[in-house]
């Protein structure tokens, strides 16, 4: 390759490789600085502003409905306020962990975030929303009109609470009503131990059919059972804020069990350890399965014109350990985890008290009634729940699960947690699949690293 | 006439006027340097959008950054080598060291880069031609790389499923394999991504080939085919050579992109996928998103892309060597 | 370039009568690469081998969505539904005209800026060639994971200084996709250049053109085939990405790529997934629709060879 004359090349070069030089440091410095631009205008004034809410998006079956609901919380606000809402759309909780990220990182975009109650704890640890004091709680209402259970996830403690709960969606189990009663069974299971014998009746009633399904591949849900199953003997993931518990004795009782109803009790189809939540849910639908862990309410209109769609029915999860008559010391009902989603305030945002109005309009008992109505969440506040109970006293199970619903650890550590226990039961299943026995030494193993790695996370600064 | 066009580019082949010294290369250049601002708007969004952004990853590398930290992430406290040194042997919330990543994106990159050579070889060769529906046939041949990478994840996920889906069904029919096994779990998960990816991603190198097939000069295949050539020394000798440089660089592209797919495993497999599959940008993905990690997934980004450079500066030192001089 | 001695024998003046597409010459016609036989048979098994997922996608979109997600799928089955149910259960339409004009003009300044890029770098012997080459290869290195977070402090940023709001409209996103784009279209371009002749363009600039002149007039038609296929790498990019616009876009600039992944992944912490597979797949094969049309209308012009004729006479 032949250079134009050196001399004069390298000149140019060195000019123009400075500009660039100078160009990245200034980009650099200028990107550093961010913005702390407002989105909405001056603090205080409630009309006229726009808020940006970063919430779920409409889509799916449910589109009108999200959409309904939508409308009608924009409509109250503007008539409380006379100020807009702005719905910014999250479809996936990857895009709502990149939004709060972006969000920290550069002091900008939406004022209030719906953020999923596990999530909190991670998101209060960015430091980049607000905490409620006694006043803010007071403009939404106050504190003591929300179902005490939904408090736990708003913040680590009382006074530095960043979420105000909206909705709550609690987990319960299913069933299936008519291979039930084929079995003979009439009701639901409340043990551990009646789950298992209820599982093995079914598939003796009704060839071909599994009593109950799990999804160790799903990647958001079988935490939770193996969760419940650890709370009920009365262990944690986190023995103190600073201290990670995750190769306790009772997290090891409680995968046994979860993949013992494979490999032991034999009553999930042994296919199942590449299921995800949709291949579960696809073969309740064709009546295959009896019975699901950790489901909601929401299963109700997906089983919209299948073969099983007047047979499902709900109830809370077991809560007593197999082969117990009652939890031992320190066990905790955990039949769901404390389940909803939490408007956070990002600091960012001028107009705190133009928030909080949004909040109260969203929490009020009219919009949680609506929100029941058209979306089938269900309230947070213990006025809303009255109300909805007397109409529709079908959700009894919704309310009980609700109402002595267990928080899951409100630490910044959590993502962290959830991701290695999801690790842990998929190299299991992996095991399981490729034909070796399951190893409590393996398991212990497994625990073991992910509890170094959960571990760096509460102790470096 | 073309035996003039011929004798005139073999002649501009062999002794480019451009390197000839002296005055007369000097007079060209007032003429030609103009032209090289062409080079500039492109150049600018390159640095702007994609400069910046890396010189940010690289600061950061070298930063504290963990969740807490997000707020203040320029002006961190510096860490050193110290991100660098805890991500490339530390434990991982994946269960993968990012060595072991770095492994199985090399194997999986590779195979599905060599496996898709002879596929997108035949097709660029066949659909050089004129027949009637070659239109059609090439556009076809697009389709696999059209349809959106996260759609063919799930659908590979429903069709590897043990008992369910196809291709365990008709492996159990063919007795090639038993049935019920595994292709979403342990070893097995590998192939299942590699035989999607190549499905998915062999168009893009038959593209490339495509193009570079139309850049031979029809007069050099009517010549040697007047003197007797058949196909095979057609191809041999003027098509082959002439595509070694587009295949090299369609090799080398194509290698990095399947590097670098992070769609395909992380819908295919859901989260937190089996060792097998845990790939290099999966590793990244769930240090920055899920760990919050910034400062450590910057650092394993910056060495993803280090250890990336080298073969490509070996590659261009090889290519450039064989340039016509 | 190695060029073997039998083709470079001059036929003095003979006139050689252009290659005939009758069946006798069928064996010896010179664009013919391989035998007959190979050709035919390999074509078939390549495209069983393309079909048989296209149609097992066909097949679930034409099921209904409680028994896609078990791979379940039988021609009594069969309905129609989910191709009309997609466009009400997210904002299809309006994904589907905001993917075409995102990753269209981007796809299109991409090819315009590379071929531009890629002119002086195969003509013009500058200082900057080298390292510009070597950036743009190696930009291929880059995990785009990586740039997100990044990207967005840095558009943050611009959108700061500038007081202007740019995430979440067009021109971001399409700026994003074209520089996305650049480094493959530069490369496919210099690639096809560095093949070409000089002649043709000497001779332009012999009639009195100036250098962009004849880059413009001569150049940018032979390159018909590397446009092309720019043109095709650099829409996809805009086309499936789903990581970018998701974070750059809003919900009235969101591509089909995110309309898409709303129904395949969206979850909420809280409420279990609604695995609309069905209607999924159905959404799939549409949104494949417009590059395929796109690359059919298109790929006519990768004519073949180097328009030799240009120069006689």
């Amino acid at each position: 390759m032949i250079f134009c004359d050196d001399a004069q090349g390298r000149g140019n070069r060195c000019r123009v490789g400075a500009a660039l030089l100078a160009a990245c440091v200034a980009a650099l410095g200028l990107a550093a600085c961010g913005s702390s631009s407002s989105s909405s205008g001056g603090a205080g004034r409630l009309s006229g502003q726009t808020l940006t809410v970063f919430t779920q998006a409409p889509y799916g079956t449910q589109l009108k409905d999200y959409e309904e609901y939508y409308a009608y919380i924009a409509n109250a606000f503007h008539r409380a306020t006379g100020s807009t809402i702005k719905w910014d759309y999250t479809t996936s909780t990857e895009s709502l962990s990149q939004a709060i990220e972006n969000a920290a990182a550069t002091g900008t975009g939406p004022d209030v975030f719906s953020v999923g109650s596990s999530f909190n704890g991670t998101v209060a640890a960015t430091n980049a929303f607000y905490t409620l004091s006694a006043q803010d709680w007071n403009q939404v209402g106050g504190q003591g009109q929300f179902v005490p259970a939904m408090l736990t996830e708003a913040g680590g403690n009382n006074s530095s609470d960043v979420g105000v709960p909206f909705e709550s969606i609690p987990f319960v189990m299913a069933y299936n009503k008519a291979l039930f009663a084929k079995a003979g069974i009439t009701s639901a299971p409340t043990t551990w131990s009646q789950w298992v014998s209820d599982g093995q009746a079914v598939q003796k009633a009704s060839a071909g059919v599994n009593g109950a399904s799990f999804s160790p591949s799903d990647p958001y849900g079988p935490w939770k059972p193996v969760w419940s199953y650890m709370e009920q003997l009365g262990g944690d993931f986190l023995t103190s804020p600073a201290k990670a518990d995750m190769d306790s004795p009772q997290l090891q009782a409680a995968l046994q069990f979860y993949f013992a109803q494979d490999f032991q009790y034999h009553i999930v189809p042994s296919a199942d350890l590449t299921w995800q939540g949709a291949q579960e849910e696809s073969a309740f639908a064709a009546g295959k399965t009896a019975m699901i862990a950790d489901s909601t309410y929401s299963l109700y209109q997906e089983l919209a014109g299948t073969p099983v769609q007047g047979d499902v029915a709900f109830a809370p999860m077991p809560n007593i350990p197999y082969g117990a008559s009652s939890r031992p010391a320190g066990g905790h009902p955990a039949e769901s985890i404390v389940s909803g989603n939490y408007y956070d305030v990002a600091k960012y945002d001028a107009n705190l008290p133009l928030a909080l109005k949004f909040i109260q309009v969203s929490t009020s008992v009219a919009a949680q009634v609506e929100q029941f109505k058209v979306m089938g969440w269900m309230p947070v506040t213990q006025a809303g729940v009255a109300a909805v109970e007397k109409a529709s006293p079908s959700v009894a199970s919704f309310v009980t699960a609700e109402e002595n619903s267990t928080p899951t650890d409100f630490t910044p550590a959590w993502s962290d947690i959830e991701t290695g226990l999801l690790t842990v039961i998929g190299h299991i299943a992996q095991q399981l699949a490729t034909g070796h026995p399951y190893s409590a030494s393996y398991v212990s193993s497994q625990l073991q690293a992910e509890n170094t790695v959960v571990q760096q996370h509460l102790t470096s600064p | 006439m073309s035996v003039g066009l011929r004798t005139r580019s073999e002649r501009s082949g062999r002794v480019p006027s451009a390197q000839a010294p002296g005055g007369k290369s000097r007079a060209r250049r007032k003429h030609r340097e103009p032209a090289a601002w062409l080079v500039a708007p492109g150049a600018l969004f390159f640095l702007v959008l994609v400069g910046v952004p890396l010189v940010i990853i690289v600061w950061t590398s070298f930063l504290k950054i963990n969740v807490s930290d997000l707020r203040t992430w320029a002006t961190d406290p510096f860490a050193a080598l110290g991100n660098y040194s805890s991500t490339l042997t530390g434990p991982s919330v994946l269960g993968v060291t990012v060595l072991q990543s770095i492994w199985i994106s090399v194997r999986f990159a590779l195979l599905a880069s060599v496996v898709s050579t002879p596929i997108a070889f035949f097709a660029a060769l066949s659909v050089y031609h004129p027949f009637r529906g070659r239109a059609l046939l090439r556009s076809v041949y697009l389709v696999p790389y059209v349809i959106p990478g996260f759609v063919i994840a799930l659908l590979a996920q429903i069709a590897f499923l043990n008992s369910y889906g196809p291709v365990d069904k008709v492996l159990a029919a063919l007795h090639l394999a038993s049935a019920g096994t595994y292709w979403l779990i342990g070893p097995n998960a590998f192939w299942a991504m590699s035989v999607t990816e190549i499905w998915e991603v062999w168009p893009f190198m038959y593209l490339l080939l495509l193009a570079g097939l139309q850049a031979i000069p029809r007069e050099q295949l009517e010549a040697a085919t007047v003197d007797g050539a058949g196909w095979w020394a057609r191809l041999r000798y003027i098509v082959v050579p002439q595509l070694k440089g587009v295949y090299a660089l369609a090799f080398g592209l194509s290698t990095l992109y399947h590097f670098g797919n992070f769609t395909l495993p992380y819908v295919m497999f859901g989260s937190t996928p089996p060792d097998s599959v845990a790939v290099l940008p999966l590793n990244i993905y769930f240090q920055a998103f899920r760990g919050f990690e910034f400062g450590a997934a910057s650092a394993t980004a910056v060495f993803n892309i280090a250890i990336l450079v080298i073969p490509a500066a070996v590659y261009l030192s090889i290519t450039r060597r064989r340039r016509p001089a | 370039m190695n060029r073997p001695r039998s083709a470079l024998r001059l036929s003095g003046g003979r006139a050689r009568s252009a290659p005939s597409p009758s069946r006798r010459r069928a064996r010896t016609a010179p664009d013919r690469l391989l035998p007959p036989l190979v050709s035919r048979v390999g074509t078939a098994i390549l495209l069983v081998f393309i079909a048989v997922p296209v149609l097992y996608l066909l097949a679930l979109a034409l099921s209904p969505n409680s028994t896609v997600a078990l791979g379940g799928t039988s021609v009594r089955q069969f309905t129609l539904s989910n191709f009309a149910t997609l466009w009400s259960a997210a904002p299809f339409e309006s994904g589907l005209v905001n993917s075409v004009t995102i990753a269209g003009t981007s796809a299109v300044l991409a090819v315009v800026l590379g071929a531009c890029a890629a002119y002086p770098l195969v003509r013009l012997r500058f200082w900057a060639r080298r390292s510009l080459l070597y950036s743009l290869l190696g930009s291929q290195t880059i995990p785009g994971l990586a740039l997100l977070l990044p990207l967005y402090i840095m558009l943050a940023g611009i959108q700061g200084i500038l007081g202007v709001q740019l995430i979440g409209g067009y021109p971001a996103i399409i700026a994003v996709y074209m520089t996305f784009g650049l480094p493959l279209a530069t490369v496919t371009c210099f690639v096809y250049l560095r093949g070409m002749p000089e002649d043709l363009e000497d001779a332009a600039r012999v009639d009195g053109c100036s250098r962009v002149g004849a880059l413009a007039r001569v150049v940018l038609p032979l390159m018909a085939p590397a446009l092309v296929v720019s043109l095709v790498f650099a829409f996809l990019v805009g086309w499936n990405d789903v990581l970018f616009a998701s974070e750059l876009t809003n919900d009235q600039t969101q591509t089909v790529a995110i309309t898409l992944q709303q129904f395949g992944l969206a979850q909420s912490e809280s409420a279990g997934a609604q695995p609309l597979y069905g209607d999924l797949m159905a959404a799939a094969l549409v949104s494949a629709i417009p590059v395929v049309a796109l690359y059919l209308i298109f790929q006519r012009y990768l004519v073949q060879g180097i328009a030799a004729g240009a120069l006689s006479g």
